[in-house]
């Protein structure tokens, strides 16, 4: 590589290694106990421990699974769905196309707010539900916004990413959609075969890729479950900001253990995807270079 | 037609909640089981307005945002030129290295760079808070960038260099021109994600510096619905007067590059 | 004066892309870069234009020439779409900064030459593939180049268009005196421009002569089967003499090879019937604008001939005599 190629990726590379890696040095180091601001000096597992081994911290970390297996797998598939509505309805409809894209750019806070407004027990459906008389009392309208189901997180990242999968595959779609469903249709693969055999593969990497980025969002994301989560049942991200933002910095080791544990399992899940998406048809397809 | 009713349907669930938040920014009292308020009025705006932390909030979000866009682009425009012809490194390392950012929690990151800032006094200051949110921005960019490197080619380039044209003035009459909509892409999605950021400015701002995010989530948490769509509000205009402020600066050319 | 490149060699990480490359380029001369894809012809050009680092090797720009004088045009031409042809041809003028009257004039008489007039407001989406092509010469031979480097210039015109191309990048080479490294795959476009080839097959010039010499007298087996129209007969040879199907007849063994070899010979080679030579049967005919082209059987094997003076039959035996001694490469 050329000087000057190295000095135009240097910002770039300066940037992204000096916060990822003071980020993992800080995080081991605290995590595992060496702290000498609180006077902590000795090198321990304790942290860890104290995260895998306690019952609370494992519930939130399951939690936070589950509502980011549900929204990003629910996300997928609707996103592809409306991405295939989107190939054939946005040429004919391109202001509606255009103003389902919207949520994309709205912020998450802003799409917490809404659902408040919308879904909550004092909420526009509930009105809407007291109104035509199914509901006679506030309390009977079943709780949404910070419930344990935690419907209403759900529903703010479905809001925000059943469009951003739709666009995002709906590029794909669009490449092969007369190409190759042509062909194969021509060569007379029935509908299942052509959706399993030439659809699929191609879209494949994409939704791997997508569902990377959408669980590790979800799972760690910190403003809406903050808004919408139930007092009873943290997610992983609200629970470790709680600890860093307390003034007692002795529980921070722990908070960063918590940190480490995250990020690790992020790393886990992009490599398992990966490692499953390379072996399924079209992923040897991956990242193909172009010449 | 089945396809245009579930765009259709698509549509309005995406609708009906931003009416609501509009609704509530002009709505002086709206009791249930009330479907529309049963007062309007411009009250709330007036009210926030009022509120001391407002304009530098509205001033401080932009004033970020802006400079976010700038150093990130400054930054993913040279990369994203070598990356997108490079021989060096495999195309997934490069997806991987970029994507990082997408896949480390937030959280995680912010906290623990914080002790970094800390040691630079970086913390509590406006390039503290605009390099964090670069560090998030980043991937964004440079996914759009380097698409755009990637589509208009080098042919444009070698031939501009090889007619004599110096580095800069191929960026100038050139690189610039025809990446022009994939930068305008690239800056306002820049911005946009910039604004919305909590975290970073929480943490390396030390809530010495307000932003907009950082008013309206404890109004959105306690339920003060008229005050936080009030801010929504304004959020969203920032967010649309800087995206269109972008596309001016950046510019755009009236003949399209080969397809 | 001209350029002498002196043993270029380029590698990406393990992978070898030239491999010793040594070529010279008088000034007037075209010198074709003769090869399949992907071998490294444009990389030369990329070299040669400095747009690509040299790893090892020598550029040897002597006299008039000089790399500032020497301009590469890409395939497709890559006309800048948000520019008119005004600015595009005059965009070398502009980053030099000379003069926007002397530019004017400079531009309006490249029109000229290359008969664009009244295109000077147009956009290039709105050309013609032969005008983009033109805007490309253009936009490069208004810097006076000593050098033209130009990749596959021809290769997206349809062929009677490519022919109107070839005549006229003869006549400005007359009227401006660049000369010219071409890259092409395509046969007859080499041989029709080039003064001199050279065919590039795996990163290594395999061999380099004029048309003609490359044409009749290919070194290796690979250039004549790039070069394409040649049969290739399997025999042995001793010294000059070549044996197939219990025949001996006088060949060229320039590289003195012995024992199992091919003889090279081209489909359209000259040749006439006699009461001696090779001696084959006449399989079948068949009639094509250019002549008759006869398949002939010559023990187990076949040989396609376009161009044999007199009247043949299906069945017959004859004797085939060339014109000269034909060339043996090695298996």
């Amino acid at each position: 590589m050329t000087k000057k190629s190295l000095l135009f990726l240097g910002p770039f590379i300066l940037l992204n290694s000096a916060v990822i890696l003071a980020a993992l040095f800080k995080t081991i180091q605290v995590s595992l106990g060496y702290y000498p601001v609180i006077g902590l000096r000795h090198y321990t597992l304790a942290y860890f421990k104290t995260v895998l081994g306690d019952a609370a911290f494992q519930r939130t970390i399951g939690y936070s699974l589950y509502l980011a297996l549900v929204a990003t797998i629910l996300a997928l598939v609707l996103g592809l769905g409306m991405a295939f509505i989107l190939l054939k309805a946005s040429a004919k409809h391109p202001l509606l196309a255009n103003f389902f894209k919207i949520p994309i750019a709205l912020p998450h806070i802003i799409v917490a707010l809404m659902m408040l407004q919308v879904l909550s027990q004092s909420g526009l459906i509930s009105r809407l539900l007291y109104q035509v008389g199914v509901l006679q009392q506030i309390d009977q309208f079943p709780l949404l916004i910070h419930d344990k189901g935690g419907i209403g997180i759900i529903c703010v990242f479905l809001y925000k990413e059943i469009p951003y999968v739709a666009v995002s595959t709906l590029a794909i779609l669009k490449q092969l959609q007369l190409g190759y469903v042509q062909v194969a249709a021509n060569l007379g693969a029935s509908p299942r075969q052509i959706f399993g055999r030439v659809i699929l593969p191609m879209v494949q990497p994409i939704l791997a890729t997508l569902f990377i980025i959408l669980f590790c969002f979800t799972f760690t994301s910190f403003e809406v479950p903050f808004i919408l989560g139930s007092p009873a049942q943290e997610t992983i991200a609200v629970t470790a900001y709680n600890l860093l933002t307390q003034a007692d910095l002795t529980v921070r080791p722990t908070a960063f253990a918590l940190n480490f544990i995250m990020s690790l399992i992020c790393l886990a899940v992009t490599l398992l995807v990966l490692g499953i998406s390379a072996r399924l048809p079209g992923g040897g397809r991956r990242h193909r270079e172009k010449n | 037609m089945k396809r245009t009713s579930t765009l259709l349907l698509a549509c309005f669930l995406v609708a009906l909640p931003l009416v609501v938040l509009l609704l509530w920014t002009v709505a002086t009292q709206w009791l249930y089981p009330a479907l529309i308020p049963q007062q309007f009025g411009g009250k709330v705006l007036g009210q926030m307005l009022q509120e001391p932390n407002f304009w530098p909030a509205v001033l401080n979000s932009f004033v970020i945002a802006l400079a976010t866009t700038v150093v990130t682009l400054l930054i993913a425009m040279p990369a994203c030129k070598v990356l997108a012809s490079q021989h060096f490194i495999s195309q997934q390392l490069l997806t991987f290295m970029i994507y990082l950012p997408f896949i480390l929690p937030a959280i995680a990151i912010v906290t623990s760079t914080q002790i970094l800032f800390i040691q630079w006094h970086l913390t509590g200051t406006f390039t503290g808070i605009i390099l964090s949110h670069t560090y998030f921005t980043l991937p964004y960019a440079m996914q759009i960038i380097l698409e755009s490197y990637r589509k208009m080619g080098q042919g444009y380039a070698l031939t501009a260099k090889s007619l004599g044209a110096k580095p800069w003035q191929i960026l100038k009459t050139i690189t610039w021109p025809l990446m022009a909509p994939g930068i305008a892409t690239a800056a306002g999605l820049t911005f946009i994600v910039s604004l919305s950021q909590y975290l970073p400015t929480f943490f390396i701002g030390g809530g010495k510096i307000m932003t907009l995010p950082l008013i309206l989530l404890p109004y959105a948490n306690n339920g003060r619905f008229n005050l936080a769509s009030a801010y929504s509000l304004v959020f969203l205009l920032v967010t649309m007067i800087g995206v269109l402020l972008l596309k001016q600066l950046i510019g755009g050319r009236h003949h399209g590059a080969r397809n | 004066m001209g350029l002498e490149i002196k043993d270029v060699s380029l590698h990406y990480g393990r992978k070898q892309i030239l491999k010793h490359i040594n070529l010279e380029v008088a000034a007037g001369e075209i010198l074709t870069l003769f090869g399949p894809s992907g071998v490294g012809k444009t990389t030369i050009l990329k070299l040669i234009a400095g747009m690509q680092p040299l790893q090892t090797g020598q550029l040897d720009f002597q006299g008039d020439f000089s790399q500032k004088r020497t301009i590469l045009v890409l395939q497709d031409f890559w006309l800048f779409p948000h520019m008119t042809v005004f600015e595009n041809i005059a965009f070398g003028l502009k980053a030099r900064h000379v003069k926007a009257a002397q530019i004017s004039q400079a531009v309006d008489a490249m029109l000229t030459t290359l008969e664009l007039q009244g295109l000077a407001t147009h956009f290039p989406d709105q050309l013609s593939g032969g005008q983009q092509q033109r805007v490309a010469l253009a936009r490069a031979i208004i810097l006076k180049p000593t050098l033209l480097l130009l990749d596959e210039p021809f290769a997206s015109l349809d062929s009677s268009l490519r022919q109107k191309m070839h005549q006229l990048l003869l006549k400005l080479r007359q009227q401006y005196h660049f000369g010219v490294i071409l890259v092409t795959h395509d046969r007859d476009e080499a041989f029709e421009l080039s003064d001199r080839l050279a065919v590039l097959i795996d990163g290594e010039i395999q061999q380099v002569g004029t048309p003609q010499a490359i044409y009749e007298r290919p070194q290796t087996r690979q250039v004549a089967a790039f070069i394409g129209g040649m049969n290739f007969l399997t025999g042995v040879v001793a010294g000059q003499q070549f044996q197939v199907a219990a025949q001996e007849i006088t060949v060229a063994n320039p590289n003195q090879l012995t024992g199992p070899v091919q003889l090279v010979i081209p489909y359209e080679a000259a040749a006439t019937l006699g009461d001696t030579g090779l001696t084959a049967v006449v399989e079948w005919l068949q009639w094509q604008p250019g002549g008759v082209l006869a398949q002939l059987r010559l023990g187990q094997q076949t040989l396609v001939l376009t161009n044999i003076q007199g009247a043949l039959q299906p069945g017959d035996v004859v004797h085939l005599q060339f014109g000269r001694d034909l060339q043996v490469v090695a298996n």
